[in-house]
């Protein structure tokens, strides 16, 4: 088991110029949640976040602009994926909403550190 | 696609559980009585989803795949609290559908234990709304 102290982080960061409603973001975020997930099968880093909990956070950036620059800083070792919408629902078809991250702890904190909670 | 997972494709037997290749769905009802944030409920959605599938990625390989290959649809629910999830387990047990519910490991908002979210699918849409049909969106 590894303890919460070190192990593996998710983050999920949403996209605040679009004022998605709640269940909007939260189905963004698990579509996000997933693609990470995915692009990080067959790793010893999503091994060992999911025995350290499948610890995530959910964060919030200002707009596009700031998630792609943030998409540009992701370092060796951590997991991108961001989610472009449909369009069946609130935003046009092609709406970057959610960018999601997985990594180490340390890696991640420092790559989020500027971000607020959502 | 690499050596191996091309190899492992030919030899691989085909998925039985899934016949026909109607509309494949996730679905995640959220229990309001908690009041959780929309940070918290994002969070805990995601957790829902990311264990459904991969536990129906075992169970149900052939909807996972159908799902993923149509642009992983989902829909958020909602209900007032949580005495309607054992209902909707039970069904979900009986028709095979592949389910996860979320307890609160208790870090943040809510007590420990708190059953935040029930994520059902990836499965066949028509299920699903027999299922879930009645419930509000969130």
């Amino acid at each position: 088991m590894v303890s919460m102290h070190d192990a593996p982080t998710m983050a999920l960061v949403v996209r605040q110029d679009l004022a998605l409603t709640t269940g909007k973001i939260a189905a963004q975020c698990a579509h996000a949640a997933v693609d990470v997930v995915r692009a990080a099968r067959r790793t010893r880093l999503l091994e060992r976040w999911r025995a350290g909990g499948s610890r995530k956070v959910v964060l919030a950036v200002e707009d596009l602009e700031g998630m792609k620059e943030l998409h540009a800083t992701v370092p060796n070792g951590c997991y991108a994926s961001l989610v472009t919408d449909a369009g069946r629902t609130e935003v046009p078809a092609g709406t970057i909403t959610v960018l999601g991250l997985m990594g180490p702890r340390r890696a991640m904190d420092t790559l989020v550190r500027h971000l607020e909670a959502l | 696609m690499g050596l191996r997972s091309f190899l492992h494709r030919l030899t691989a037997p085909h998925s039985t559980n899934r016949v026909s290749d109607a509309p494949v769905k996730l679905v995640c009802v959220v229990n309001q009585s908690l009041k959780m944030g929309k940070g918290k409920i994002a969070a805990q959605v995601g957790h829902a989803s990311v264990q459904s599938f991969l536990e129906a990625g075992v169970s149900h390989p052939g909807h996972v795949e159908a799902w993923l290959a149509s642009g992983q649809k989902k829909i958020c629910l909602k209900v007032p609290d949580e005495s309607v999830f054992e209902h909707l387990t039970e069904q979900a047990k009986q028709r095979e559908v592949p389910f996860h519910l979320v307890q609160d490991a208790g870090h943040t908002q809510i007590p420990k234990g708190s059953m935040t979210v029930l994520a059902l699918g990836p499965y066949d849409e028509t299920v699903l709304d027999g299922l879930t049909g009645h419930l509000k969106l969130l």
